[in-house]
């Protein structure tokens, strides 16, 4: 069994949606796979914060202004007279909708040559959906989902869910993740791939979820049909482009974005927002602000 | 896109199997009220489901939740005649709700500010500051909305109907017009999504 599809199989059992065998299952690799035990029980947490998600108040006087609005476009007057007892205690949110926009292109890439879906065997704890093979130019320190430590200089490696890139050289060093994504991870910086899943029939990468840790890093991605767009988060916001490329660095309690080309939604507890091409913007816990010191990418 | 169109009754649905005889009498007595143009009775409907719909529309769209609800109340007005009473009135409202905030979203495409139309003062500590709001909700359920609205509309749609409506696969399976199989395909995918969005919060 893949992680992927254990994952699957817990969140079927919550629903009691799984037999016996497949409990078993499940079970099993639970106990022999370390590299998606954390990921297993941060899903039963997540299954246990959504019980607790509140139903929300409705504004007040809405169930009055439906009944006008109703009146207003129907023929009857009939609503004028009746008394709504209003159920609502909340006030107005005014949270904007969300989504992401597509956008205009433009960036030049560095390009690598990557191979996808030829990996051989990688053993158990890097199921073939749950890994790419990426480029590597520069020197970096690879940390398996197994934990094991090895040094990357200028060659493929597997990246796996759980996968942790760390320079610790003085230069940058760029990662060819994808033939439409590159990242380069700058001196003194890690970042940890959440989540890897490449479709199995497309052979289409569709999750690249990256949390940079510390440092600062630098996405080239161009986004094509099919393909989901890297997300990239720190503990203040992720990043999601569309199309572009930008630059994130990371201070303490801070995060700061800087975007070249295109356009990235920057998704933070107290709101979202898209970043043009020019542009930049702080974010620290409960604000964001535009930066004016921003300066564009070194190609 | 549903199938869905308001003009075709909730009898005529071909999946209604999961929804059938489920209305009580009060509802459809309710229902026949409000078709005859009883305005008490609509009232009625308004104050029992606004809530409902409100949560539903408001996961769905913060920004255009009001409108959303507004409209779903209109078009239950002018199809009352159509509710037949062989599903529950909620499912009926649900199936108008969904429909009016996919084409919502349609015509409106993708809606996000962009920061040059957002000043200083709005930037800095953007958040909802009432009191009661932050006891209804954490950090972590607003980061869950703003999760949610990250996702595609029919998953983003499963999730809100399963995980914080708790509608069953069947009943969502027929207010989306898809099969059961594809709104268990659609929710494990909205929660991979999310549980990743969510991370650094889950301790």
């Amino acid at each position: 069994m893949e992680c992927s599809e254990a994952l699957d199989l817990l969140y079927s059992s919550f629903d009691g949606q799984v037999t016996p065998t497949e409990q078993a299952l499940l079970d099993a690799h639970r106990r022999m796979c370390f590299s998606c035990a954390a990921n297993l029980v941060k899903a039963e947490r997540f299954q246990e914060l959504l019980r607790h998600v509140p139903q929300l108040t409705v504004p007040r006087g809405l169930e009055q202004r439906i009944l006008n609005r109703v009146a207003g476009q129907t023929s009857g007057a009939m609503f004028k007279a009746a008394k709504v007892r209003s159920i609502a205690s909340g006030a107005q949110r005014h949270w904007r909708g969300l989504s992401m926009a597509g956008a205009a292109l433009a960036a030049a890439f560095a390009i690598f040559i990557v191979a996808h879906g030829t990996l051989q065997d990688l053993g158990t704890h890097r199921p073939a959906r749950e890994t790419v093979t990426a480029v590597v130019r520069g020197s970096l320190e690879d940390i398996g989902p197994d934990s094991k430590v090895g040094n990357v200089i200028g060659s493929s490696i597997p990246i796996s869910s759980g996968e942790t890139l760390r320079n610790t050289s003085a230069a940058p060093a760029t990662v060819a993740i994808t033939p439409h994504l590159a990242v380069t991870i700058d001196a003194a910086s890690q970042i940890r791939f959440l989540k890897v899943h490449t479709n199995a029939d497309t052979s289409v990468t569709d999750i690249i979820d990256v949390h940079l840790d510390r440092g600062s890093v630098r996405v080239r991605e161009s986004l094509h049909k099919d393909a989901s767009a890297i997300h990239l988060a720190t503990d203040q916001a992720t990043m999601v482009p569309t199309g572009t490329v930008f630059a994130v660095a990371k201070s303490p309690g801070m995060t700061h974005l800087t975007v070249s080309s295109g356009k990235v939604a920057v998704f933070t507890p107290s709101g979202v927002f898209n970043v043009a091409a020019g542009q930049g913007v702080r974010v620290a816990r409960g604000a964001v602000l535009r930066d004016r010191s921003s300066q564009s990418i070194p190609h | 896109m549903l199938p869905l169109s308001f003009g075709v009754p909730v009898t005529g649905a071909v999946r209604s199997y999961h929804l059938e005889s489920v209305s009580s009498g009060r509802d459809v007595a309710l229902m026949q009220r409000i078709s005859g143009g009883d305005g008490e009775a609509f009232a009625e409907l308004v104050r029992r489901y606004t809530r409902m719909l409100y949560n539903v529309a408001y996961r769905y769209n913060a920004s255009a939740a009001e409108d959303l609800v507004q409209e779903s109340f209109l078009r239950s007005y002018q199809h009352a005649s159509t509710f037949s009473g062989r599903s529950k009135v909620s499912s009926w409202l649900y199936r108008i709700c969904v429909n009016v905030c996919l084409t919502h979203q349609g015509k409106n495409g993708m809606q996000m500010a962009d920061i040059d139309d957002i000043n200083e003062a709005e930037l800095v500590g953007r958040h909802d500051d009432r009191p009661e709001a932050a006891a209804e909700r954490g950090e972590t359920f607003r980061a869950l909305e703003d999760g949610l609205r990250a996702l595609p509309s029919q998953q983003r749609m499963v999730f809100i109907l399963r995980e914080l409506q708790g509608l069953s696969y069947g009943e969502i399976a027929d207010i989306l017009g898809i099969n059961e199989q594809a709104a268990r395909t659609n929710l494990c995918r909205a929660k991979r999504r999310l549980q990743v969005w969510l991370d650094p919060l889950i301790r």
